[in-house]
């Protein structure tokens, strides 16, 4: 985290309509907003809605962006809230549970094994509520350590904990029961 | 430490790299004792370490989504530019005065804009200076019960201490 090659100078930029330097901003920062978006939702179109919603927000509210804290955790944080409004607004539905094969490259065969298991984690994704969700895809994707994680969410370090121990014990379960099934 | 615990710190701190080494070296020495816990700490390797780890690469977004964000945020600059001049004629149009009346109304518009950027991000400032102390308060509240705790050795101290509250 907070490896984003932005500078100061470029929000300001963006601040005051330079449309140039909101662009450089998305090309630094859009690849793990959509990633985010994605792995939360497991819908490509949706993340690429998330992804658009995020980026208007962030253009509305980037005036108010107080330097003292990184830029990369402000922008994880309007994600992961945005990710979360959306979910509300459209539980379940909107997530079917093999929507990962869309997102995933034709499987070549030596690959197929691999998308299997993707298809597996994303299946399993679903069966966590948000927030379980949000601290697993920040840590497993997203590489983000536990202090990270509890800044991004504004929650403490311990509640990381806790939400990422229910969330791998639900996973050890249903991951269990998925295998017995194909058995 | 029992068994319960080692397992909760495997699930998470273990297989996540929070460690410091001295609890770390507890753990593994735990593992080299207990066949449950080594068995308990197989199954999370391969249920919920190994599956994430061939992940897909992150791909950056269709570029139609940033000609959508584009032609959004452009539409709102342009609202914004056309809401300024807009409001500008219509200042002219009320003022449409003789030269010295006009340049005194000006010179008060003036002063007013003056007046109120400046207090604007003095407003801003403080509220972020606020927030930001209040944030530093429970950081530093967590800090002080590192200390009391006994544990409060540089940066290692909030994983200690964590661990701590989380397991006893
Ligand atoms: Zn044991």
């Amino acid at each position: 985290m907070g490896n984003m090659d932005i500078s100061r100078d470029l929000i300001k930029k963006a601040v005051h309509g330079d449309i140039e330097a909101f662009e450089a901003i998305y090309r630094a920062t859009s690849r793990f907003v959509f990633h985010i978006a994605l792995r939360m939702t497991n819908n490509r179109a949706n993340a690429e809605d998330i992804t658009q919603e995020v980026f208007i927000k962030v253009h509305k509210n980037l005036w108010k962006f107080r330097f003292e804290s990184q830029i990369s955790t402000w922008m994880y944080r309007i994600t992961v809230n945005t990710v979360m409004n959306y979910m509300r607004k459209s539980p379940k539905s909107t997530v079917p549970l093999a929507s990962l094969e869309g997102y995933l490259p034709d499987a070549r065969h030596e690959e197929f094994e691999r998308n299997e298991q993707r298809r597996l984690i994303g299946r399993l994704l679903n069966e966590l509520n948000p927030d379980q969700r949000a601290v697993l895809v920040l840590r497993e994707f997203e590489g983000l350590d536990y202090r990270e994680i509890a800044r991004v969410l504004k929650i403490k370090i311990n509640t990381v904990r806790t939400r990422l121990k229910r969330a791998r014990e639900k996973l050890m379960e249903r991951g269990r029961e998925a295998v017995r099934n194909e058995l | 430490m029992n068994c319960k615990k080692i397992k909760d710190i495997i699930i998470t701190d273990y297989i996540d790299g929070q460690l410091t080494s001295r609890i770390r070296q507890q753990i593994d020495g735990h593992l080299d004792r207990c066949e449950e816990c080594r068995a308990f700490a197989q199954k999370v390797k391969e249920t919920v370490v190994l599956p994430f780890k061939p992940a897909a690469q992150p791909e950056d977004p269709p570029e139609f989504v940033w000609e959508r964000i584009r032609s959004s945020v452009q539409k709102e600059e342009s609202l914004l530019q056309r809401i300024g001049r807009k409001a500008a004629r219509y200042v002219c149009g009320i003022l449409y005065l003789p030269r010295p009346a006009l340049a005194a109304v000006l010179s008060v518009v003036v002063l007013f804009v003056v007046v109120s950027s400046v207090q604007i991000p003095a407003l801003q400032r403080k509220t972020a200076v606020n927030s930001y102390l209040s944030e530093q308060l429970v950081y530093l509240a967590s800090l002080d019960a590192g200390t009391l705790n006994g544990n409060n050795n540089g940066d290692t101290f909030d994983m200690g201490t964590d661990i701590e509250e989380f397991l006893f």
